[in-house]
């Protein structure tokens, strides 16, 4: 029964003089209340809610009247005058309070916004049954790059072997592929390869329709009938309930369609897993994957581990299960496939994690940097009112009374700030997500729960206590000086220290964020000026859909994929035209498989990943590739003759390390008679490498086939225009359906898009940067320059004097100057220290700079250091311009 | 007749520990459940509720501290609140502004039975 603790524990809540006189009675109510809900239904939470709630409602009450009934002491008039007074005063000086307002506002805001995407990124469940115990497998080859490939069939039939380990293993795989939709037209959809149990592991059933069903297919068979998501059901089909049970023609098929899954239905899988967030079509993979494609490294597994198997002991087991496919299969052993366990939250959000921590950092340093704004404001508003707190303490107030006015007041600020900041984080929220780059497709909206509240609630009260604190050190200054009038330099000096201190803090916490952002900044520009191995401007590209239904063989493939070239090739304007069955930068599926010289021995084979694409022999010329060792692929390098390949220089180097790759043989894999096929291939050129995966992404290394060899069902056209490609559209959809009048072209879109969808988290990152760095900058400028002028005006008499005595005014300027010049070196001195602390949480957000890189750090220093001159620049030239005599008498 | 110490109408919780108290000193369990008796078991004051109310009716006179003479057999715990002149005048002037309203409602029939 948890209601004594929590009865005590409300209790405590109250002000002490208050529990200290009702505390004894105060349990016998309790009791009573307990006996009048003895034997009713949930008396105990019934109690505790009551109780919650009786403290809740009445505390307010309770320290108002406590507060109240202190400062009846020291003058007339209660709580709520003071209150009024208070937002007077603040009215009064609007600078002060729209400063400290708008300080406030933009920090919690900031974090605000920040937190809901952090929480809903990285926080919150995926949205699946039982999220804690769905893990991924990948395959892993510690000999190559890749630390991530998918499974083969054999490898996931072992897994399912392993019941202490998983209660359930099921895989996906994806390609695109064409429906004729309800209008007739034929529309490009990603499509998804499930195992049938899929959508049950992950606990989903469909909005309409039915699941795969186990009756009646033979284990090795693959159930019938199709699911299609939300989108491709309302865009394409009109929301037309009747279609389940009827059929769509698929890439040339009629095929039933069984279901159509939840609109909020997304796959959480990491991005660089190659599976789209939102397939438009699940089709059914077999029951028992263990004779599909065994060599073929394509399945993306996910499983749900029982309850009782911790995170040691799924790697243990697993691992052990990849020994024994290894030594199960041969075709595996060839490489060395080696398998790892991660859970799959973690390992859908990896990409994303280390940036949204990043951006949570910066804010929250900005945050802190903002109550330092704050505090210094109280400060200095404090210290200017000694007048009018020498008059309230002479008509009777208490120094109690007076810290109690300048808490309230500084209360009023902070708290209206934070209601402000939480609601422009609201508002913030949804702008920052509608500026998410692509990597975070697979969340589609940033809902507020209880924890972004929790933690909004959490900086009103920290904003509240780090400004209660800075007024009670103004007050403590501002009470000495009432009280002991020698001490007034005494205390005065107190609070310039803490000032200082509070404005060099600001200098370094201003400090971080520039240097963050810039850092930024310049990965985008390194990003921008990077060798992706091509040119994207002037590119058009579309996909050609050329289904096996309709090209069966692969000579019917090559011989369209020729003539839409050939045809795009003469319309006016287009320079050069090749076809690629994987467009770079591009987010469909990848083709990855091994490529080892002929002769390598099994257990090295592992260590030859490479990604495949078959290319047209213009694709080379088209991109601008340039050829290191070799030839391009020609026409002759068809179905009839000798398999032929091209590589990468990293992918040649890695195979052939002395150099001599052209004319050697590699032991591949291509599309050929309708499956993929083991090939021997004789090395016939070697081109610089392309960037394919993104322009921060060096290449891991590429074989490239001549299509006609390795005729994939799927293309994409790569336009080299002469002017604007947007403007060869028409004419290209006009040259494909004089090549095949049933052909479209899809995806029709310039390749800049995709090379700018590449980059944009890491523009994103920057983009966000810089605002709040350039929002530091000025808060700590404005945090400069107000320390300073307060020294200044407070040293007038002093520096009256200095003039008196034969001081020059050039050494008041460059008195004024050194102190505004110490406090930001300081501050300086102390943010490059956190810079070099934090500098490791940004290695992985970072391209082509070290986080430490000299020249940024300086040159922020830099930077920062004319800030504190700027700065200090004005209250020096007051100085400067003290008329010596007025400065003595005023003292 | 009393003359009116107030003209604002004094909160539920106040008006409820002031007529509870209307008749003799009580303790605080006491005052409850007078409360609950008057409002047919309809209002069951809850601890910060009812210690918040006395507090904030002790700071404005409304209530004083009594101690009973026979203190010495009483449970320690108890301590027991007296209205004062001040109270008294407070609930006589509420209940007679509750009065005209209720002619006011029985005036105009919103009230069953007139």
């Amino acid at each position: 029964m948890g209601s004594p603790l929590l009865a005590r524990a409300l209790l405590l809540l109250y002000p002490g003089a208050f529990r200290r006189r009702f505390e004894p009675e105060w349990w016998e109510l309790v009791e009573w209340h307990r006996r009048g809900l003895a034997g009713v239904p949930f008396s105990g939470t019934r109690l505790a809610l009551l109780l919650l709630f009786d403290t809740l409602r009445t505390l307010p009450g309770v320290y108002a009247s406590a507060m109240s009934a202190r400062l009846r002491g020291g003058s007339s008039g209660g709580w709520g005058r003071e209150a009024r007074h208070a937002v007077h005063a603040l009215v009064r000086h609007p600078v002060f309070t729209l400063a400290a307002v708008l300080s406030v506002a933009v920090g919690v805001g900031a974090n605000v916004a920040t937190f809901s995407v952090v929480n809903t990124v990285l926080l919150r469940p995926l949205p699946y049954e039982d999220p804690e115990r769905l893990a991924i497998v990948w395959n892993e080859f510690p000999s190559s790059e890749r630390t991530r490939l998918p499974l083969t069939g054999p490898q996931v039939q072992v897994l399912r072997e392993e019941p202490d380990l998983f209660e359930r293993v099921e895989a996906i795989w994806s390609m695109s592929g064409s429906v004729v939709a309800r209008d007739g037209r034929t529309a490009q959809v990603s499509l998804a390869f499930a195992t049938p149990g899929l959508f049950d592991l992950l606990g989903v059933s469909p909005a309409l329709g039915r699941d795969w069903a186990r009756d009646g297919v033979g284990d090795g068979e693959a159930p019938d009938g199709v699911m299609i998501s939300d989108e491709l059901w309302r865009g394409r089909f009109g929301g037309d309930r009747s279609l389940v049970g009827s059929t769509i023609d698929m890439d040339g098929w009629v095929v039933p369609v069984i279901g159509v899954l939840p609109p909020d239905f997304v796959l959480h899988l990491p991005e660089d897993g190659s599976i789209p967030p939102r397939p438009d079509v699940y089709l059914a993979l077999p029951w028992d994957l263990s004779s599909l494609q065994p060599g073929q490294r394509y399945l993306r597994v996910v499983g749900k581990l029982r309850p009782d198997v911790d995170r040691a002991r799924a790697a243990a087991g697993v691992a052990a299960a990849g020994e024994r496919a290894l030594a199960t299969y041969p075709e595996l052993q060839r490489a060395g496939d080696r398998l790892s366990v991660h859970p799959l939250h973690g390992d859908a959000v990896r990409a994303a994690r280390p940036a949204l921590l990043a951006l949570l950092g910066a804010v929250v340093l900005f945050l802190l940097l903002a109550s330092a704004n704050v505090a210094s404001l109280i400060l200095a508003r404090t210290l200017s009112r000694t007048r009018e707190m020498a008059i309230r303490s002479a008509i009777g107030a208490t120094p109690g009374r007076l810290a109690g006015l300048v808490v309230l007041e500084s209360l009023m600020v902070s708290g209206a700030g934070a209601l402000l900041g939480a609601w422009l984080g609201f508002l913030g929220a949804s702008a920052l997500w509608s500026l998410r780059p692509t990597g975070l497709a697979r969340v589609s909206s940033v809902p507020f729960d209880a924890r972004v509240l929790v933690f909004a609630l959490a900086l009103l009260i920290l904003t509240s206590v780090a400004s209660t604190l800075a007024s009670l050190i103004a007050v403590r200054a501002l009470a000495r000086s009432l009280g002991v009038r020698g001490a007034g330099a005494t205390s005065s000096r107190t609070a310039r220290r803490a000032r200082e201190i509070v404005t060099a803090g600001q200098v370094a916490a201003g400090l971080v964020l520039v240097v963050g952002s810039a850092l930024m900044i310049r990965s985008v520009a390194t990003l921008g000026r990077e060798s992706i191995g091509f040119d994207p401007s002037s590119r058009l590209t579309f996909k050609l859909p050329i289904t096996e239904s309709r090209f069966s063989t692969d000579g019917e493939r090559a011989r369209v994929a020729a003539e839409v070239e050939r045809r795009v090739s003469e319309i006016p304007g287009v320079r050069a035209v090749g076809a690629t069955s994987h467009l770079p930068f591009a987010p469909w599926a990848n083709w990855a498989q091994g490529a080892p010289p002929v002769g390598t021995p099994a257990e090295e084979r592992g260590a030859y990943f490479a990604d495949l694409r078959a290319v047209t022999p213009d694709f080379f010329s088209a991109v601008g590739a340039s050829l290191v060792a070799g030839r391009f692929f020609e026409d002759s390098d068809d179905t009839e003759s000798e398999p032929v390949v091209i590589m990468d220089e990293t992918m040649a180097s890695r195979a052939f390390p002395g150099g001599d790759a052209v004319g050697r043989r590699v032991d591949t894999t291509r599309y050929f008679g309708g499956q993929f096929t083991p090939a021997v291939a004789t090395v016939v050129g070697v081109i610089r490498d392309i960037r394919d995966r993104g322009p921060s992404e060096p290449s891991t290394g590429q074989v490239f086939w001549p299509f006609a060899q390795s005729a994939r069902w799927e293309l994409t056209f790569f336009v080299r225009a002469a002017g604007d490609p947007a403007a060869l559209a028409t004419e290209v959809e006009r040259a494909v359906r004089a090549a095949d009048p049933e052909l479209a072209p899809a995806n029709l879109s310039p390749m800049d898009d995709y090379v700018a969808g590449a980059t944009a988290f890491t523009r994103f990152l920057a983009l966000v940067g810089t605002w709040f760095s350039a929002l530091a900058l000025l808060v700590a400028a404005i945090g400069l320059y107000g320390v300073v002028a307060f020294v200044t005006i407070q040293r007038t008499h002093e520096l009256g004097m200095r003039l008196v005595l034969g001081a020059s005014r050039r050494d008041l300027l460059a008195r004024v100057l050194a102190h505004g010049l110490r406090v930001g070196a300081i501050g300086v001195g102390v943010g490059l220290a956190g810079t070099v602390v934090l500098a490791r949480f940004l290695s992985g957000l970072v391209y082509g700079v070290s986080p430490y890189d000299p020249a940024t750090l300086a040159g922020v220093a830099l930077l920062l250091m004319a800030v504190a001159v700027v700065a200090s620049l004005a209250p020096a030239r007051r100085a400067m311009r003290a008329d010596p005599l007025s400065a003595v008498r005023e003292a | 007749m009393p003359t009116r110490p107030t003209t604002h109408p004094i909160a539920g919780t106040t008006f409820y520990v002031l007529l509870a108290l209307a008749d003799k000193p009580r303790y605080g369990l006491e005052i409850a459940e007078e409360v609950e008796a008057r409002t047919s078991g309809e209002v069951r004051l809850g601890p910060g509720t009812l210690y918040g109310a006395i507090q904030k009716m002790l700071g404005s006179g409304l209530l004083e501290d009594w101690t009973p003479p026979d203190a010495a057999q009483d449970d320690p715990r108890r301590r027991y609140y007296r209205i004062t002149r001040k109270g008294r005048d407070a609930v006589a002037s509420e209940a007679s502004r509750l009065e005209q309203l209720v002619e006011a409602a029985r005036a105009k029939r919103v009230l069953p039975g007139t």
